[in-house]
């Protein structure tokens, strides 16, 4: 049995960072030395025999490791550093003072002093406060893997375990669903919008205001009565409306947690007895081998957990990446 | 043993030697590859990549209510939908280019007695960059901008507006005092191919611009700079002639990569024809459209037409099948897009084309029954390359010189109803010389003056003479946007009005500036949220805030 146990800590000092500047000083981003950050994590591995039973066994790896990367301090009066971004939806992933490397940035529903969200009643669509706000963050909170093999005489079945809790995804394939009403959810209220609207018509009165819609979609939130109190949402509005507008001005609705646990790989090897074999051969073993055979666990709908937009530090974002590939092999492994 | 010491002693010295100095990082983190000056002329080039006129299209044409149908003027500034990436396009590019050059070009030459032409050509162009800059979004960095490396300036203060408006009575008159036809030769120059008196004359003129600007807010001081300009050396633009007007070639029109670096052909005709020209023309606002129509001006179809696109190419705006003249002799209503209307948003009730249908015996692709169609269009005059970048014209100065006389600021050049008929001739000329319109007649001008005269009150006349202007500043729109906040003519409705107020997602007024781009609170938070404090505000930007000479 083994334990390996490595904890570190690291501050860097004077990192030469490219970092985003205001236009207004003519450009777009200088070098500068960038103030202080502190790496620093854990990381443990452990491998254990549990069971030894004559011709069988069973070793188990386990590893865990947590990290933490903050941003201490930048220079002048700056707070943030962008690594990556998404311009056209005004999503950032940032580094920002004080917290951990891959804050999501963006706009966010404006809301009252409880949280709820706040609608407009002359539209029925959510307002939106177009600041700066930390909606998520792409840093994993821990990941882990586990190895495990059972063998029996010449037969042994290996396979490998990865986990990763924590993380935040900006999922745009989810928003462009959304938007373009292929997601299952932009259902909701369609029927009911489409029966009103007929009776529009029929009605013979025009889009507008003159016309009390009798069903469709309710935005969730609340509206602002004047008076400090407010009351429940009731407007009836066209689905599309709001998905529409969701998708363009509130990065959230679409940011998940990205925890996930998935089979990483599965190999069954049978090695031939040296009886078997002649003079030449000193050893022979066959083995069948499945890479990424099944997620075991996802919270992201429709997409692969590993998708993701870019291969920079700033990590967070996703937007119609392929799936990762699932492969089946047969290894023959001769020594000579 | 030995070798110890030696080793120890090698060492020792190899340390010593291969210091480094702060000199030679200095050295090698200097890129060989790239300069730190530039040829100044080349930094007078001016700017009108495709980044930098978007803006026009999205939001400015909107609120003007000139352009209105096509997707992107209604949804951004037909129905008020506050984005910030489109907003902040003017305040990212033109800081980024023309402010950053400019200010180096002005930098580098200001201690040269043998540059002192560039120098002030730069100064004076500098100042109408700033302005387009200013009187979009409010207060904004100017004396501190573009510093980042002259200075190592990198959060540069919002001057207020009134200090920016204040500097350019100052800059605009010592730049125009100081140009010289005894020194140098001002070259690369696509505005007046470096004619020193037509620059004179510019500074000038659009000194008359500024002051009656801030007429509102501040009278005495706008009257005082308005007579200054009047009485400087060197006169103002009164003849088209010196008509300050940006030369384009004529290029092939593309949405790629590379026409967000090509300075060569007008991108604003090109955003004109649009990315999707089938599907997302130029379609005019009502407003614009029924200012013309209604009262029988004769531009109204040199400036709108309607076209059958469906067999048009994508680069250009050939094949367009004009369906003007067979609408007006079968007395088919046009139908104008209302503000915040979509082209397809109400849809148009069609009619069928006896042309079209002659075409589609041999042509079956083409459909004869049809109903966009009948949505004015900006005429193909409009969509070419080489049309003119505006930056100021000898009949918007008639319309300045109206305006003054009727403020009784002056006397001299003439009454306020000849001025004003000298401003409709010169803005229907205007078409003819720069967009290949047919010419207005004689009796066509006549017949419309006529008609269209300026009023009796002091009211109608401000409101016949800005209308007037408005109607010639649609190919100038941050200028036609500006002079309309300013004078409150023509008077606008909100979309609101036209039945669409369950459309406006950031508010039923008419927005009265863009908000500054959002990363300004990270990049330079100290000095962008005292200037969100100055127009009362404190974590979030308003677009409704009006500019400090907008009073009302």
């Amino acid at each position: 049995m083994g334990l390996d146990v490595t904890y570190y800590t690291q501050i860097s000092e004077n990192q030469i960072m490219s970092m985003a500047t205001s236009w207004t000083s003519g450009y777009n981003y200088r070098l500068i030395n960038a103030g202080e950050i502190e790496n620093k994590g854990i990381e443990i591995s452990l491998n254990t025999r549990p069971v030894q039973r004559g011709d069988f066994s069973w070793d188990v790896n386990l590893n865990f490791s947590r990290n933490s990367n903050i941003v201490k301090e930048l220079v002048d009066d700056i707070d943030m550093i962008e690594l990556e971004k998404a311009a056209w939806l005004d999503v950032q992933v940032a580094a920002m003072v004080g917290e951990n490397f891959g804050s999501i940035v963006g706009p966010d529903f404006k809301r009252n002093d409880k949280g709820q969200i706040l609608i407009d009643p002359n539209t029925g669509l959510p307002q939106y406060d177009k600041s700066n706000h930390i909606l998520g963050n792409a840093s994993w909170d821990w990941t882990g893997g586990l190895g495990t093999n059972l063998s029996y005489k010449n037969l042994s079945l290996w396979a490998l375990f990865d986990v990763k809790v924590g993380g935040d995804l900006y999922s745009m394939s989810a928003r462009a669903a959304y938007e373009s009403g292929k997601a299952l959810e932009t259902l909701e209220g369609r029927e009911a919008w489409y029966k009103s609207e007929e009776e529009r018509q029929a009605a013979g009165i025009q889009k507008g205001d003159n016309w009390e819609p009798t069903g469709g979609f309710i935005a969730p939130g609340v509206i602002d009565n004047g008076d400090g109190s407010y009351r429940p949402n009731d407007i009836y509005i066209n689905p599309e409306d709001y998905w529409m507008s969701v998708s363009r001005n509130a990065p959230s609705m679409f940011i998940y947690d990205n925890t996930y646990v998935k089979c990483r790989e599965m190999t069954l090897t049978y090695n031939v007895p040296t009886a078997r074999l002649g003079n030449t051969v000193k050893g022979l073993s066959l083995s069948l081998v499945a890479r990424n055979p099944f997620i075991i666990y996802k919270n992201i709908p429709n997409i692969d957990p590993d998708s993701n937009y870019n291969n920079t530090t700033g990590m967070g974002l996703e937007y119609g990446s392929l799936p990762s590939r699932r492969s089946y092999g047969f290894n023959i492994n001769v020594k000579f | 043993m030995k070798y110890k010491y030696i080793t120890l002693i090698l060492v020792i010295s190899t340390m010593f030697i291969a210091a480094c100095s702060d000199e030679y990082m200095e050295k090698m983190n200097t890129d060989p590859s790239k300069a730190t000056t530039m040829d100044t002329t080349a930094q007078l080039q001016t700017y009108g990549n495709l980044g930098m006129v978007e803006i026009y299209r999205n939001y400015i044409y909107g609120f003007t209510q000139h352009l209105m149908g096509s997707w992107n003027t209604t949804n951004y500034g037909g129905r008020h939908t506050k984005d910030n990436n489109e907003m902040s396009r003017i305040w990212t590019t033109f800081y980024t280019s023309s402010i950053k050059n400019l200010t180096d070009g002005i930098y580098r030459t200001a201690e040269d007695p043998d540059k002192v032409n560039i120098n002030s050509v730069m100064r004076i162009y500098k100042v109408y960059m700033m302005s387009i800059i200013t009187d979009i979004y409010g207060d904004a960095p100017y004396s501190e901008a573009g510093k980042g490396y002259l200075e190592s300036i990198f959060n540069p203060v919002y001057d207020t507006q009134k200090d920016i408006y204040y500097d350019f009575f100052v800059e605009l008159k010592d730049a125009a005092s100081k140009l010289d036809a005894n020194k140098d030769r001002v070259t690369g120059d696509v505005i007046y191919n470096g004619n020193l008196s037509q620059w004179k004359k510019l500074a000038n003129s659009l000194r008359l611009r500024y002051a009656m600007r801030i007429s509102d807010v501040e009278p005495e001081k706008a009257r005082v700079e308005f007579l200054d300009a009047l009485q400087a050396d060197g006169g103002i633009i009164e003849d088209a002639s010196d008509d300050a007007l940006i030369r384009y070639i004529a290029i092939s029109f593309s949405f790629g990569q590379e026409a967000y670096s090509d300075y060569r052909g007008n991108s604003m005709s090109q955003l004109f024809f649009g990315n999707d020209p089938t599907n997302n023309p130029s379609y005019l606002c009502s407003t614009f459209f029924n200012a013309m129509y209604d009262n029988g001006d004769p531009r109204t179809f040199r400036i709108a037409r309607a076209y059958y696109d469906g067999l048009m190419s994508a680069t250009s705006p050939d094949n367009r099948i004009d369906l003007t003249q067979e609408m007006l002799d079968m007395g088919i209503p046009f139908q104008p897009r209302d503000p915040g209307a979509y082209s397809w948003e109400p849809w148009p009730p069609g009619y069928d084309s006896p042309t079209l249908a002659a075409m589609a015996e041999s042509n079956p692709s083409i459909a004869s029954s049809v109903a966009r169609e009948t949505e004015p269009k900006l005429a193909n005059n409009f969509l070419k390359g080489d049309n003119p970048g505006v930056v100021m014209t000898a009949a918007e100065v008639k319309f300045l010189l109206a305006e003054a006389t009727l403020k009784e600021w002056t006397s001299g050049k003439g009454t306020v109803e000849a001025l004003y008929r000298q401003g409709v001739r010169a803005a229907m000329d205007f078409l003819s010389d720069n967009y290949g319109c047919e010419v207005v007649t004689e009796q066509e001008f006549e017949d419309y003056i006529s008609a269209n005269g300026i009023g009796y009150t002091f009211d109608q006349k401000k409101e016949a003479i800005n209308t007037q202007a408005w109607l010639h500043h649609f190919t100038n729109p941050s200028e036609a946007w500006a002079n309309q906040r300013r004078s409150d003519y023509p008077r606008l409705k909100s979309p609101a009005e036209y039945g669409f107020s369950q459309f406006l997602t950031d508010g039923t007024e008419i927005p009265v500036r863009l908000c500054y781009p959002v990363l300004e609170s990270s990049y330079n938070s100290k000095n962008y949220k005292d200037a969100l404090s100055r127009m009362g505000l404190t974590t979030e930007d308003s677009w409704n805030k009006p500019v400090w000479w907008d009073v009302n």
